[in-house]
């Protein structure tokens, strides 16, 4: 992963392209001030705007959002720790694919360098 | 999460106009994240002492790139000399780039004049690909967006010129 400067590339990525923010709120189907709003950090992005920025600017979410990304997988990772501590010791099939469902996470972690 | 820790390593380049600057923020020498243009008729100082603390309350800039003002006279003058103060008292590195630094860099591809280096910048640059300014003659003004090819300009010298040191 690349170093970034940046929590989101949204608005960077915006004006590469020259697009005002209502011309990508239409591309996306929203309002300006909400495109605003995603670029500042006001708000959280939804899975539309997500979903849509990677199909219009054609590049992977992590590229566009590596702050989320890389705050997201913290907390997964920090949630999943307590999971396991809490299955350890059992020995029934549930919890076993369980814990090995859980081991696997470290492993699928991409690096961020936000 | 603090402003500080939000971004590191930025770029803020910026060049007076006759009524404002024009700015652009650089990760990497050919990676602008963000650009444009601030100008104010009235109450200018005040309206752009602002403008640029919000771009710093923003982006955090690691280094401010300028061009020698020291000859400058008047607004643009005052003007600079308070960014630089400004990017200064918040622990920022300040570079001042002569003229003839800039053309050096930028004459190895053959670029002397703003508009030269204007043109090298649009064919490096897709994000300012559209927005070429107009040639500058004796009956033409300097075109606004001139400003935002200037600063970018002093962004490229300072990655050049810290590269090569």
């Amino acid at each position: 992963m690349p170093h970034k400067s940046l929590r989101t590339y949204l608005r960077a990525r915006r004006r590469e392209w020259g697009l005002s923010q209502d011309e990508l709120a239409e591309l996306v189907g929203t309002h300006g001030s909400v495109i605003s709003d995603y670029e500042r950090e006001i708000h959280l992005i939804s899975i539309r705007m997500l979903i849509a920025a990677e199909l219009i600017f054609g590049v992977t979410g992590t590229d566009l959002f590596p702050a989320l990304y890389r705050d997201i997988q913290e907390e997964v990772c920090i949630a999943a720790g307590r999971l396991y501590a809490r299955l350890e010791g059992r020995t029934d099939p549930h919890s076993i694919k369980k814990m090995r469902l859980i081991s696997g996470i470290p492993g699928r972690i991409k690096p961020f360098d936000v | 999460m603090s402003a500080a820790s939000r971004y590191k390593g930025l770029v803020l380049a910026a060049h007076p106009t006759s009524r404002g600057f024009g700015w652009v923020i650089f990760e990497g020498p050919l990676a602008p994240v963000d650009w444009g243009i601030a100008f104010a008729k009235r109450a200018r100082n005040q309206r752009l002492f602002k403008r640029f603390e919000r771009l710093l309350q923003r982006y955090e800039p690691a280094v401010l790139a300028l061009e020698h003002f020291e000859n400058r006279t008047g607004a643009s003058h005052r003007l600079c000399r308070m960014m630089k103060h400004i990017a200064e008292c918040r622990g920022m590195e300040t570079q001042v780039f002569t003229r003839p630094a800039i053309q050096a860099v930028f004459g190895s591809v053959g670029a002397k004049t703003r508009y030269e280096i204007a043109e090298v910048i649009r064919t490096q640059i897709d994000a300012f690909s559209h927005r070429m300014p107009r040639k500058r003659t004796l009956i033409v003004n300097a075109d606004p967006k001139q400003a935002l090819f200037d600063a970018a300009a002093l962004a490229l010298t300072y990655f050049s010129v810290s590269r090569s040191s």
